[in-house]
């Protein structure tokens, strides 16, 4: 009932704001956009190409979904991933957020700029950093006393290389932004109504800060249901470059178009291989040590939040009407690569 | 095109797919199946045929067999509400890894061949955004427990076998992809491994590591076998290498760079891009 009584609510929504014709809006969002970049000058890579193809042709196994636009290398541009309506150069919606999509998928650099080698035994140790929010995040036991790396919720970043010469980066923490925009999400985030994703992958190093969600993500949400990303737990380890991620999460798909989308996310570490171990044991599964598959679904409540995060599925996902409509709560489901539940990545 | 069999002859057209196999093969393979599996997929069991994947599908959840790589796995439906997802079987993982090894191993994985267990874990929590970061605890919901593979005492990349239990013993997801591994990528493994342990041999090897590729010869680095991964419809290929993970100077992610005896890289045949730019865009 849930998706149903969604929809209604959504669709009155969107009809009072638009004029487009219901069938404009009434059909269903199936493409996949990829964009991957292998050829940096700032550190040659060479599975995300392979990566995101590997997750589109997955996908497109079966039916449902159909491809979207493909970039790589040099047509990966700052500029896909910025909003049309925020950012003077912005074309997200010819790119990475184009309308009549369902996902969008990059893989890629990013930065690590988040992460200090500042000592801490608890955040209030942390030194504060003007205009960021701070954590302790652990990083070893003397004894069994728990020390920790300070982190900080910088602006996430997707590196791309336009010319091979000169890496460039897009944040979207708090740059012009803003995903899956349209009729049926309504234009709460001031992007209008010309964008489409409603999976947005990222597949970078350090995607996000662990426990910094709200101030490292909100501002990319403007009806997106769910961002799906990496995030290391702890300070040095990082995702590595592996070709077999994004098939991972098409597997789940295909597996099962009725599973939910989060967590089939969370759930793909699972069956991704390469890395190298965790200091508090597991690791690998694609991470350079310790880390996590996270899934974030921002709602105007709660009740929308959880069901977009644990409870939306394959099919749900191609319904424009299903799309978030307004921030109010953040939920989050994650799955570490080690027992991050004996071992919590927070010192408080 | 979905075809759909009815529960009639099931369990014997996806016993057809399943065996084992030890031919010329050091690595034992283990093909999981529906009839060895505890994954419960509900009511109303029916088997739904797309493309090369068979799905067992109930109103619980599906089990899929990818008929051309043997690779199996289980998945819940998506719960009706978030209230219903599940609780940890336990908050001991040993505890988990215990029955998780005790089930793959009695289902047929090669117990000779499993080296160790480890977990995931999956947690789940929230709160408003209009406080700014948030300081709420995240809850456990489940362990995932991987089996480890080796052989001969190297390590196996691309395989797993792994299984999740909630708090009713139900399954909440399982996958196995454990493939049949030539008795001469072993040979080759080993022999690599050995000559790795002289040092003399060890420096001409990284010689020809760091000719390749300089930033690997610091990086450490150790024997693996590695094969094509679960979802790879192409060619099977496993290899003996040498594999290292290597950090780029720039931060960034990290490299996993790997080389066959000669020290030559290796890519292997799912590594490689295999779609087409979509025609030059303007903006």
């Amino acid at each position: 009932m849930e998706p149903f009584r969604r929809g209604i609510a959504r669709g009155l929504f969107a009809a009072a704001l638009c004029l487009c014709p219901l069938s404009a809006w009434a059909a269903p969002e199936t493409g996949i956009t990829i964009e991957a970049v292998d050829n940096y000058s700032c550190g040659q890579l060479s599975n995300n190409i392979a990566n995101v193809d590997n997750f589109r042709s997955r996908m497109l196994s079966i039916g449902g979904y159909a491809a979207g636009a493909r970039w790589t290398n040099g047509l990966v541009w700052p500029t896909d991933f910025t909003d049309v309506d925020l950012a003077s150069d912005g074309a997200d919606t010819w790119n990475f957020d184009r309308p009549g999509d369902a996902i969008a998928y990059f893989s890629g650099h990013g930065t690590c700029d988040d992460q200090t080698n500042t000592v801490c035994f608890s955040t209030a140790e942390c030194p504060d950093v003007a205009g960021t929010d701070k954590r302790c995040l652990l990083d070893h036991y003397i004894w069994w006393f728990p020390e920790g790396r300070c982190v900080y919720s910088r602006p996430r970043s997707i590196v791309v290389d336009r010319t091979g010469t000169s890496c460039q980066s897009v944040n979207y923490s708090s740059d012009t932004v803003r995903w899956g925009e349209d009729p049926g999400s309504g234009d709460w985030a001031g992007a209008a109504l010309n964008g489409g994703v409603n999976l947005a992958v990222i597949d970078n190093s350090c995607g996000i800060t662990p426990d910094l969600y709200v101030p490292e993500t909100l501002n990319a949400f403007a009806g997106v249901s769910t961002i799906a990303l990496i995030m290391p737990t702890r300070v040095g380890d990082d995702t590595a470059d592996v070709a077999n991620r994004g098939r991972a999460l098409a597997d789940r798909y295909v597996a099962n178009p009725w599973s939910a989308v989060g967590p089939s996310w969370t759930d793909a570490i699972n069956s991704v291989t390469g890395g190298r171990s965790c200091f508090f044991g597991g690791g690998g599964h694609g991470i350079d040590g310790c880390g996590a598959h996270i899934a974030l679904s921002v709602e105007v409540n709660e009740a929308r939040a959880e069901w977009a995060n644990g409870t939306e599925n394959w099919i749900q996902l191609r319904d424009d009407w299903n799309d978030s409509i307004g921030w109010g709560w953040m939920a989050w489901i994650y799955t570490c690569n080690y027992d991050c539940n004996t071992y919590p990545f927070i010192l408080w | 095109m979905k075809t759909e069999i009815k529960t009639f002859g099931l369990t014997v057209f996806l016993g057809a797919l399943a065996g084992a196999s030890a031919s010329n093969a050091a690595g034992l393979q283990y093909q999981h199946r529906a009839d060895k599996s505890q994954f419960n997929v509900g009511a109303s069991a029916h088997l739904e045929v797309q493309g090369p994947y068979q799905r067992l599908r109930g109103d619980r959840g599906a089990f899929m067999v990818d008929t051309v790589t043997g690779a199996t796995l289980a998945t819940l439906n998506a719960p009706p509400s978030p209230e219903l997802l599940p609780e940890p079987l336990t908050q001991d993982p040993d505890e988990h890894s215990g029955i998780a090894r005790d089930y793959l191993i009695g289902a047929g994985v090669p117990a000779g061949e499993v080296s160790g267990t480890h977990v995931t874990t999956t947690m789940k929590g929230g709160g408003s955004t209009r406080s700014g970061a948030l300081s709420s605890p995240s809850k456990l919901l489940w362990y995932t427990t991987h089996l480890e593979r080796s052989i001969e005492g190297i390590p196996v990349e691309g395989s797993f076998a792994f299984a999740a239990f909630d708090s009713n013993g139900e399954m909440i997801t399982e996958g196995v992809y454990w493939p049949a591994i030539p008795d001469s990528v072993v040979d080759e493994a080993v022999q690599l491994n050995q000559k790795l342990g002289s040092p003399s041999e060890k420096a001409a090897f990284m010689r020809g590591v760091e000719a390749a590729r300089a930033d690997a010869k610091d990086a450490p680095g150790e024997v693996k076998i590695v094969h094509t991964s679960a979802g790879h419809h192409g060619q099977f290929e496993a290899k003996a290498v040498y594999s290292t993970v290597v950090k780029s100077r720039f931060g960034g992610k990290a490299s996993l760079v790997r080389f066959d005896p000669e020290a030559k890289p290796v890519t292997m045949a799912d590594e490689k891009a295999t779609g087409t730019d979509s025609p030059r865009k303007e903006k």
